[in-house]
């Protein structure tokens, strides 16, 4: 049923309530006054008679004169003509009789006080009946107001009381599928998406409803559907994280454990599934190890942990989980902030690297120490040789024993080459930063290749100011690269010609640079000169280097922080150029 | 009476030349290769100096070193270790009390003998 027809139908039934009691009223008052007014007119108008007769009787004169004859007649007649009780009839006769005899008496006045109270007798008989018949029917009368007036009350009261449950209960008609709504809006709000409306019948509501039961069960299964793929995500990290290699502690922002995994567990020796939730300062009590790790300021070194029966090292990180915070002010545009949400500590398990490292570390000190010692005996001994109070050599002698000499400061530093780049390679190189004055360096490397310089004629220029700014560099490193360049530029120079070693300060940085007026480098192997075993291959009269100068230069100087090139041109030499920067301080 | 110096050290030339050297500039040397020393032998000679081939840092090779400091006889005699290794400063932070990079030179040699001694 529709709203409206309900609506109507409502509306018609108050009318037909009303209608009714109106009519029920009406009837009742027509009643009452029908059976009052017109009855006991009738009664009161036979009194009325006798009353007139009885005066005309007591005011004239026996005999009764012809006048007054008549108007009793005349009334008398009236009476009769107004017979309304049982008996009355009887007595009107009765009374015309005696007025009859009374007339008929004569003049005899013996026979007319007989006849006159006859009449009189007569005249009250009827008074009597009318009288009582007054009383009467007031009784009857008022019982039958009283009973209309009942009546009437306990339809009214009937009426009210339909009234009242009908006005109770029909807006509720109306407003309690409302009220269901906005219950379940608000429901559909707080995301209840499981709620089901059962309207019967086919009215709007019932309609709204089914439409409403769609909605809701559309928007049920797309939660479901997005808590399923967020449970099937949160599974997947968790499984991640569980088979993760490396030891994971997540802490939450008061510092619970938030998750564990088994390595963490088993490291820790704690159950995870226990300590999962409590407090990490109640556990550091009981763990030292934890305390270890969850107090570690800066975590560079390893940590050295005994677990499962061997000593373990592990790397310790310790991250902080920023959890992006997007304010949902309306009106507000969307922005993100930060928000810390706890603390993740990952121990990676680097016994291994650990121990590679070491067997490598080893393994350079092996080789260096073969390969270096019997070139120490070799120097030495040549040095023992050069005495003269070993023995004087002769000149083709002396000679043998330079180019041995040579060999072996080549091979010395061939060998101190891929030494150093073996260090480098494999993340040894370990630098002892110093300030230091840039011009100090220079002439450091200079002093280096004096003897070289002086052998070729080449004149070593320096040029700088007297003020540079310190640097903050490992010295030893960079006097090596510069030595590098030196010794590069010299090889190439051709005698009697000059090297300019430039020291200049470019912003916040410090340039060297080695300048030799050599034949200059092809373009196309500019760019390959850093790198790794690389030699110039037109170079076949000097090959002398183990092409890993360079490539140990740039290692030297990236590490420091720097960056190091080469501007060539053919026929006019070569510019090797490293900048450092400036020490801050 | 002429100062003692030992050399420990596993090359037999270096041991020879060093030897020769020392001798020349007029210590006593007692050579030892790496291999037959023992502590008792380091303590009969009783020297002014020991100079000592040291490989690598590793426990291994740094434990004759490390014993001659912990002995109480040894305790106080400089040691200068000889060694190849490209990190001499650790070696220094180990259990010697200088380092002598290979090679070096014999002014050089002579010279730490002389200021250690």
């Amino acid at each position: 049923m529709k709203i409206k027809t309900k609506l109507r139908l409502g509306f018609g039934f108050l009318f037909v309530v009303v209608i009714f009691f109106g009519a029920v009223s009406l009837f009742y008052i027509n009643d009452i006054s029908k059976s009052s007014k017109i009855i006991l007119k009738d009664n009161y108008e036979s009194l009325r008679y006798t009353r007139e007769i009885r005066t005309i009787l007591d005011e004239a004169e026996l005999p009764l004169p012809e006048s007054s004859n008549r108007a009793v007649s005349h009334h008398l007649s009236l009476v009769k003509s107004n017979i309304t009780e049982t008996g009355e009839g009887e007595a009107a006769t009765a009374l015309e009789d005696a007025f009859r005899q009374l007339t008929a008496s004569g003049s005899d006045p013996l026979a007319q006080r007989l006849a006159v109270k006859k009449v009189y007798r007569q005249l009250r008989i009827v008074d009597e009946l009318n009288m009582n018949a007054i009383v009467m029917k007031d009784d009857t009368t008022r019982t039958d107001v009283e009973r209309a007036a009942t009546n009437l009350i306990i339809i009214a009261s009937m009426c009210f009381l339909i009234l009242l449950s009908f006005s109770v209960n029909f807006p509720g008609f109306v407003a309690n599928p409302l009220r269901e709504f906005s219950d379940a809006l608000k429901e559909i709000s707080r995301k209840n998406y499981r709620q089901h409306l059962n309207f019967r019948g086919n009215d709007e509501f019932s309609e709204l409803a089914k439409e409403f039961n769609v909605m809701a069960s559309l928007l049920n299964k797309w939660e479901s559907s997005n808590l399923a793929k967020l449970q099937s995500e949160k599974l997947r990290i968790e499984a991640i994280i569980g088979q993760m290699q490396d030891a994971i502690i997540g802490l939450n922002e008061q510092k619970e454990i938030l998750f564990l995994n088994q390595v963490a567990a088993q490291l820790l020796n704690m159950n995870e599934k226990e300590v999962i939730g409590t407090n990490a300062g109640e556990l550091m009590k009981s763990s030292d190890l934890l305390s270890r790790i969850l107090q570690v300021q800066r975590s560079d070194k390893p940590m050295k942990i005994y677990a499962d029966g061997k000593e373990s090292y592990f790397q310790l990180e310790r991250r902080e989980i920023i959890v992006p915070v997007y304010g949902d002010q309306p009106g507000e545009a969307i922005s993100a902030t930060g928000k810390t949400a706890g603390e993740v500590y990952i121990l990676k398990n680097i016994t291994q690297y650990k121990e590679l490292d070491e067997a490598k570390t080893n393994f350079i000190a092996t080789v260096s120490h073969e390969l270096k010692t019997p070139i120490s005996s070799i120097k030495m001994s040549l040095k023992l040789m050069a005495d003269e109070r070993i023995g004087s050599l002769n000149i083709e002698q002396q000679e043998l024993v330079q180019h041995i000499k040579e060999d072996c400061g080549r091979l010395l530093k061939i060998t101190g080459e891929l030494l150093d780049l073996a260090q480098v390679e494999t993340g040894n190189l370990q630098l002892n930063f110093v300030k230091a004055d840039p011009r100090k360096i220079a002439l450091y490397a200079m002093d280096a290749v004096s003897f070289q310089a002086e052998q070729k004629l080449i004149e070593l220029e320096l040029v700088s100011r007297n003020d540079l700014p310190a640097i903050n560099v490992d010295t030893e490193k960079t006097a090596w690269v510069l030595v590098n360049f030196l010794s590069n530029a010299l090889r190439y120079s051709p005698g009697k010609s000059t090297v300019v070693i430039q020291i200049l300060e470019i912003g916040d940085n410090i340039e060297f640079s080695v300048r030799d007026f050599g034949k200059g480098i092809d373009e196309q192997y500019q760019k390959r000169l850093f790198d790794r075993y690389f030699q110039v291959p037109t170079d076949g009269n000097n090959k002398s280097g183990s092409g890993l100068g360079l490539a140990i230069s740039k290692d030297f100087i990236e590490a420091e922080g720097g960056k190091i090139w080469v501007e060539s041109a053919i026929g006019e030499g070569s510019k090797f150029s490293f900048s450092l920067p400036k020490d801050a301080h | 009476m002429a100062k003692k110096v030992v050399i420990i050290e596993k090359d037999r030339d270096i041991l020879e030349v060093v030897s020769y050297i020392l001798i020349d500039a007029g210590y006593s040397v007692s050579p030892f290769g790496t291999e037959q020393v023992t502590l008792e032998h380091i303590i009969r000679e009783k020297p002014n100096l020991i100079l000592l081939d040291v490989i690598n840092i590793s426990e291994e090779g740094t434990a004759l070193c490390k014993a001659i400091k912990n002995n109480p006889k040894l305790g106080n005699i400089p040691i200068v270790a000889l060694s190849t290794h490209l990190k001499p400063q650790l070696i220094k932070e180990t259990c010697a009390d200088e380092v002598m990079k290979k090679p070096f030179d014999i002014d050089e040699l002579l010279q730490i003998v002389e200021d250690h001694i």
